[in-house]
């Protein structure tokens, strides 16, 4: 068959056609990859095989649901924690016992735990709802190990009356990790 | 001489047009493989950490938007316990007035509650920190739960360093459903219990309930102050973690 193609001027047809359509199909790539970004699906089979979420962000939304009994006007009332921190953010009598039923909860994890809730929402007054980072945390809600450098900490928001925000944050260091292992 | 030409040049053209099928064959196989293969490539090996971070994101917001829907619909509760706004209903002194012209509706309940719900739930949502997970939400009563249902939303994330090297479109589902502690309909049941009692001589005790309580007053009219027994967070003219009051009174 090639031996009948003598002709030069077919040949270099064929390279140029042959070449044209490479050109175009990578324009077409390029075109396809700029344009269609990678979807992500939750149902996706691969992504739900990798979820698995960071330990100190599922302790503390444990935490957050868990029941709680306080005193409540002489009464006895089953709260969540979310709810004794908002209560907590209407008044500050419930600190100590924020305090102390939380080193209840993380008890278990020993000394590499911090749980903190940062200062600005101490003032109930406070009328910006976002973390100001400028605010200095010295008058933190801290509970556990104080010594602990508060890096790389899981933070939930809980919503408050008001339309407000308080943050939490829980750190657990390597130790409670391997603990949770 | 010519003609050979010819059909020499005829059998290069059939050729090179068959191999230039067979390379858009070939291109368009390799541009199909290479996506569907990115794909999973970016899921599977470039992109763990940047799922789990989306995942934990999400997760958050779902923590966040149930919270306040939790906060809201008890504070719907106590809105309608406080306005009384009902069709042919009359208020005196705060309380309203049981008639048989007062007719209390699943429905109108219902769509009072949600109102609150939707009103108030908006507000939250403008102070989620992060702006890129929020979402509407429609408001549904099924049952004892209340259901949230969020819109589809498609959060749209930038190249961040080595941990998510693409840019990427994420569809969470935002949607989640939360058990009612104070139903709408607990107001038909309260009301109507109050005029079925009107008869009895302990009223107090035909008007038990394990999640109110009900003090019975008689001044003229029978004033029903109806509370729940557990405290619920809401605001009237402060904001209060107190039981919510509803407040019937009913001619002798």
């Amino acid at each position: 068959m090639f031996k009948k193609i003598k002709d030069k001027r077919a040949i270099g047809t064929t390279i140029t056609i042959i070449a044209a359509t490479i050109v175009v199909g990578l324009i077409l790539i390029i075109f396809f990859i700029a344009t269609q970004a990678i979807k992500i699906r939750p149902s996706a089979k691969q992504a739900k095989i990798l979820y698995d979420k960071i330990p100190s962000l599922e302790v503390l939304e444990t935490y957050l649901q868990s029941s709680v009994t306080v005193m409540i006007d002489g009464k006895e009332q089953e709260i969540t924690f979310s709810d004794l921190i908002l209560l907590y953010g209407l008044d500050r009598s419930y600190e100590p016992i924020l305090k102390e039923e939380t080193e209840k909860i993380f008890g278990i994890y020993g000394n590499c735990y911090q749980f903190r809730i940062p200062y600005y929402m101490r003032d109930r007054d406070y009328k910006n709802p976002y973390y100001d980072p400028d605010i200095k945390e010295s008058g933190n809600l801290i509970v556990g190990n104080t010594g602990l450098v508060f890096k790389n900490y899981a933070e939930v928001i809980v919503p408050v009356l008001g339309a407000r925000i308080i943050k939490t944050r829980l750190l657990l260091d390597s130790e409670c990790s391997k603990k949770l292992k | 001489m010519l003609i050979p030409m010819q059909r020499k040049n005829k059998k290069a053209q059939a050729f090179a047009f068959f191999i230039a099928i067979a390379t858009v064959i070939l291109v368009g196989y390799a541009l199909f493989t290479f996506i569907t293969v990115e794909n999973k490539v970016s899921l599977l090996i470039t992109t763990p950490s940047g799922l789990i971070e989306l995942y934990d994101e999400t997760d958050r917001f779902v923590f966040y938007a149930k919270q306040s829907t939790k906060l809201t619909s008890q504070q719907a509760f106590q809105e309608i316990a406080e306005n009384q706004d009902f069709a042919n209903c009359q208020v005196f002194s705060g309380y309203m007035v049981i008639k048989d012209e007062c007719i209390l509706s699943k429905e109108e309940l219902e769509e009072k509650f949600l109102f609150h719900i939707n009103e108030n739930f908006i507000k939250f949502l403008e102070s989620y920190p992060d702006k890129d997970f929020v979402t509407d939400y429609e408001f549904l009563i099924e049952g004892d739960n209340l259901v949230a249902k969020a819109e589809e939303k498609e959060v749209i994330l930038s190249p961040v360093g080595k941990d998510f090297p693409h840019s990427a479109r994420y569809r969470p589902d935002f949607s989640f459903e939360l058990e009612l502690e104070l139903k709408p309909e607990d107001f038909i049941f309260l009301y109507e219990k109050a005029k079925g009692c009107k008869a009895e001589t302990e009223l107090e005790k035909c008007m038990e309930n394990e999640n109110y309580s009900v003090v019975v007053t008689k001044n003229g009219y029978l004033f029903f102050d109806i509370k729940t027994k557990k405290s619920f967070f809401f605001t009237d003219e402060k904001e209060k973690f107190a039981p919510i009051e509803i407040k019937f009174a009913l001619e002798k």
